[in-house]
């Protein structure tokens, strides 16, 4: 079993062919695979999660020509991978693209986490492999030399820290979370129960300057088996790819299907009602389908349910994605106006949280203020299995 | 029952406003008002005919649309929400889609309660009239009249108890026209006007009293232009029931009183005019007297027709007549005498007759009646036996269209009394049968009656008939030879000119 490499100037082992599609083992995540990588990661955003394509340029300049390591869950073991940092920025993301990041916070944040613990870490796992995070965990794998295991803490863009798989799991598994903001200064925080570790981390943040890098851990990657969301990046990664795939022709059913999803509605957004939501801001979508019929979308930071003429038809966890018609390019929920021409897509959402019934009910639509009971897309489940064998 | 269209005309609905959803769920019958506490509220399994009411609280648009939709998979097809709830684009057209229509209110309970207190009216006001019918019948004096009397003073309308020829029986003196009156107008007719007014009288409600009296019975009420018919008509249901009790019930008083009557006349006939020890007592109690002088008369109707449903009739054709008497049902028709404590006048009899005269025409206006009318006789023993010149004389009456029905016995001869016998059921078929030989030959029958009447004169019997004295002497022949009879035995004769008699009168 070959040691692996903490200094980020040794390279890793060695890469495949750079034109093998998608993750295998001992894959890479190659610069030129990134605009696809982003793209499939704002789908995984649900509408939410920060815009990453803003944060592409920095990514590009930051990661290797030959991009990182991308390392199946599965395989960290057999590559001597024990001890595993998740990173992940705290805030608003719409304060990044205003509040650009120099780019070492993550680090910062990882070094204090080290620190702290008195551990190394072997590998970097995003916290959440969707929007702006996703990128944030390349750049971080790449700043720091570490593969980047395949797998998140989410499956998905989600808003809140109760909402990480870990901590859903066992509150305690990850240990101290450090955060770095873009001034310098540096906050370590441990023991702490998840509520208390939210409320005083956003406090911190809020007050600091709006958004900071994070470190949860550092801790053994046996902690993430069973309880983390396999093969989030390599799902982003193949989504983007497939979505700029179709880039000349994006007849909306067609794009569904090749996405493996459900087309909800093709049309223009006739109506969005903004306003205070349980946490977030609220806003209530309403496109008019070519059908004539009405599809809302009910949207905090990502949509979370849609209804056609008033029946619930998908609502979270399962990503509700709204592409421009013409270009496919996603559309946040807070850039959405009044005449777009879009199409919302419904695609199966990380099957991780759907097992039982206390992981549904924290990513529900009442664990968003919305009194409607979940409705799951029919047919397989996101591509998780595949990330898992 | 009501619609959205007519709620919205309400005043208390002033502020409230079709948002959206289309024109047609506004026509769509309301029977019953729902309320939710709010938009999360639980929608009823069926919302048919259900306006939903939303009485507060705000709510995101989704849930005005799970409303909207919740509403019409239950059959519902209206909302009335808080102004704080009006409809967007989107729910607009959500709502335009399901054909639900959303009302905005600025006081939704206040609307619910509006249109429940207008979906109650119709009760509200059945009831108010069923509940003032009901005190106007329970507090209404013995008798028909006075239940049909007090219901239209509690009522406040023209109330009337009609018979089944459409004559009043009770009520105001404007009979509701057109109920055609009097004999000629077509009972079924008048029976088919009564159950159902035409259109020319939309204010005329009419029930029939279920009763089995044979004049038949209508209650009738003259509605005003803002009385709900089906209130009205309920009113007129508890009026007629109790008509038909209390019609019941003098029915069976009479019947009662009848039987008395009946009872005593008949004993009084029976022996002659001397009655047993307890007569006194009961004549008094009938209000009867003996003594004096006794005028009889007898009515004779059908025997279809029921004397004692319609001696009422018969007493109010007598007192419009003029007549003072006693009036008993006896077989098919009545016995009746009038009691003048003094011997009368010349005047005062032709007075009396001319009355009788008047009593006549008026029931044969209602029934088809005839009348004998006996001679002046004093005493109990005088009037049975004026009772029954009076009887013999109605019999006669019978076939005497020219007089009206009427015959005075003191105008008939001993002949017409005699030939009065001759109509008795068993003398008739008898003169029938001895002049069936004569049947296809009316001439002869004709010139032997004539023959017989002029005393076997030949020459008069020509003269009286216009034709040669020949002509006669051979029909005469004819006919005793035919009829196989002897002239010249007097009792042959008597039979024979007796059965010509009865013939020729039939």
């Amino acid at each position: 079993m070959t040691p692996l490499p903490s200094n980020p100037d040794s390279p890793g082992p060695a890469a495949p062919a750079p034109s093998a599609p998608g993750p295998g083992p001992g894959s890479r995540l190659e610069r030129g695979a990134l605009p696809a990588y982003v793209l499939g990661a704002a789908l995984l955003g649900s509408g939410g999660g920060g815009d990453a394509a803003v944060y592409l340029p920095r990514l590009l300049a930051s990661v290797p020509v030959d991009g990182i390591e991308l390392v199946p869950v599965a395989e960290a073991g057999r590559r001597g991978l024990r001890t595993v940092v998740a990173v992940g920025m705290i805030g608003a993301a719409s304060v990044l693209t205003e509040k650009l990041p120099h780019g070492g916070e993550i680090g910062e944040a990882v070094a204090a986490a080290c620190r702290w613990s008195g551990r190394e870490v072997d590998a970097v796992v995003p916290v959440e492999a969707a929007g702006v995070n996703a990128a944030l965990g390349v750049a971080a794998a790449a700043e720091l030399g570490l593969p980047l295991l395949d797998a998140d803490l989410m499956g998905r863009a989600l808003p809140r820290y109760d909402q990480v798989t870990l901590v859903v799991a066992d509150p305690g598994a990850m240990g101290a979370t450090a955060v770095a903001e873009p001034g310098g200064q540096v906050l370590v925080v441990d023991r702490c129960s998840p509520r208390a570790l939210e409320r005083t981390v956003r406090t911190y943040v809020s007050q600091a300057g709006g958004w900071a890098g994070a470190a949860f851990g550092p801790f053994g990657v046996d902690v993430l088996t069973g309880q983390c969301c396999l093969g989030t990046p390599s799902r982003a990664l193949d989504l983007g790819t497939r979505l700029l795939g179709h880039g000349g022709r994006l007849d909306p059913p067609d794009l569904a299907a090749a996405l493996g999803g459900r087309l909800l509605a093709a049309g223009r957004v006739l109506e969005i009602e903004r306003g205070a939501g349980a946490s977030y801001t609220r806003a209530s979508v309403a496109v008019l389908d070519r059908s004539g019929s009405v599809l809302r979308l009910e949207a905090e930071s990502e949509y979370l349910a849609a209804l056609r003429d008033g029946e619930p038809v998908v609502t979270c966890p399962e990503l509700l994605c709204v592409l421009e018609r013409r270009t496919g390019t996603p559309v946040p929920a807070d850039r959405l106006r009044p005449g777009d021409d879009v199409q919302v897509l419904a695609l199966p959402g990380p099957a991780w949280w759907t097992r039982s019934a206390e992981r549904l009910a924290v990513v529900s639509p009442r664990a968003f203020g919305l009194d409607l009971d979940p409705v799951l897309l029919d047919g397989p489940a996101a591509p998780d299995a595949a990330g898992r064998s | 029952m009501t619609d959205l269209r007519r709620a919205l005309a309400l005043p208390e609905w002033a502020g409230i406003e079709h948002a959206a959803g289309p024109d047609q769920a506004l026509e769509r019958t309301v029977r019953e008002v729902g309320v939710l506490a709010d938009a999360r509220g639980e929608v009823p399994a069926d919302a048919r005919g259900r306006l939903l009411v939303v009485a507060g609280g705000d709510a995101e648009p989704w849930r005005l649309d799970v409303l909207l939709r919740r509403t019409a998979a239950a059959g519902g097809h209206a909302v009335l929400v808080p102004a704080s709830l009006r409809p967007g684009r989107a729910s607009a057209l959500v709502a335009r889609r399901l054909g639900v229509a959303v009302l905005t209110a600025p006081d939704p309970l206040g609307a619910a309660v509006a249109l429940r207190v207008h979906l109650a009216l119709p009760e509200l006001a059945r009831a108010r009239w069923v509940e003032a019918a009901a005190g106007a019948c329970a507090s209404a004096a013995p008798g028909v009249a006075p239940v049909v009397l007090r219901c239209a003073a509690v009522l406040a309308r023209d109330l009337w108890l009609l018979d089944a020829a459409g004559r009043i029986v009770v009520g105001p003196p404007d009979v509701p026209s057109p109920v055609p009156t009097g004999v000629g107008a077509d009972p079924s007719r008048v029976a088919r006007w009564l159950e159902q007014p035409d259109a020319d009288h939309p204010d005329l409600v009419t029930l029939t009293v279920p009763t089995d009296h044979p004049r038949g019975a209508y209650v009738a009420l003259r509605r005003r232009s803002d009385d709900e018919p089906g209130a009205v008509r309920a009113a007129l249901g508890v009026v007629a029931t109790t008509v038909a009790g209390r019609l019941a019930l003098d029915r069976l008083d009479a019947e009662r009183d009848a039987r008395h009557r009946m009872g005593l006349l008949s004993e009084l006939v029976r022996s002659g005019g001397r009655l047993s020890s307890d007569g006194p007592g009961r004549l008094l109690a009938q209000g009867w007297s003996l003594t004096g002088h006794h005028i009889g008369l007898r009515v004779d109707v059908p025997s279809a027709l029921d004397p004692v449903a319609l001696r009422p009739d018969v007493l109010r054709a007598f007192a419009d007549g003029g007549v003072t008497a006693q009036v008993v049902e006896q077989g098919a028709g009545w016995a009746a005498w009038t009691t003048f404590p003094e011997e009368p006048t010349q005047a005062r009899l032709r007075a009396h007759a001319a009355a009788v005269r008047r009593v006549q025409w008026l029931l044969r206006a209602q029934l088809p009646t005839s009348m004998g009318v006996g001679s002046l006789r004093p005493g109990p023993e005088g009037l049975v036996r004026s009772l029954g010149e009076a009887g013999d004389a109605a019999r006669i009456a019978a076939t005497r269209a020219a007089s009206g029905h009427l015959v005075h016995v003191d105008r008939l001869g001993l002949g017409q009394l005699l030939l009065a016998w001759t109509h008795t059921d068993t003398f008739a078929p008898a003169a029938a049968s001895l002049l069936t030989p004569l049947h296809d030959h009316p001439e002869l029958l004709t010139t032997l009656a004539a023959y017989l009447d002029a005393e076997s004169s030949v020459a008069d019997t020509a003269a009286v008939l216009g034709v040669h004295r020949n002509t006669v002497s051979g029909r005469v022949g004819r006919a005793v030879q035919l009829l196989g009879v002897d002239l010249d035995d007097p009792e042959e004769r008597l039979a024979v000119q007796l059965a010509c008699r009865s013939v020729l009168s039939q």
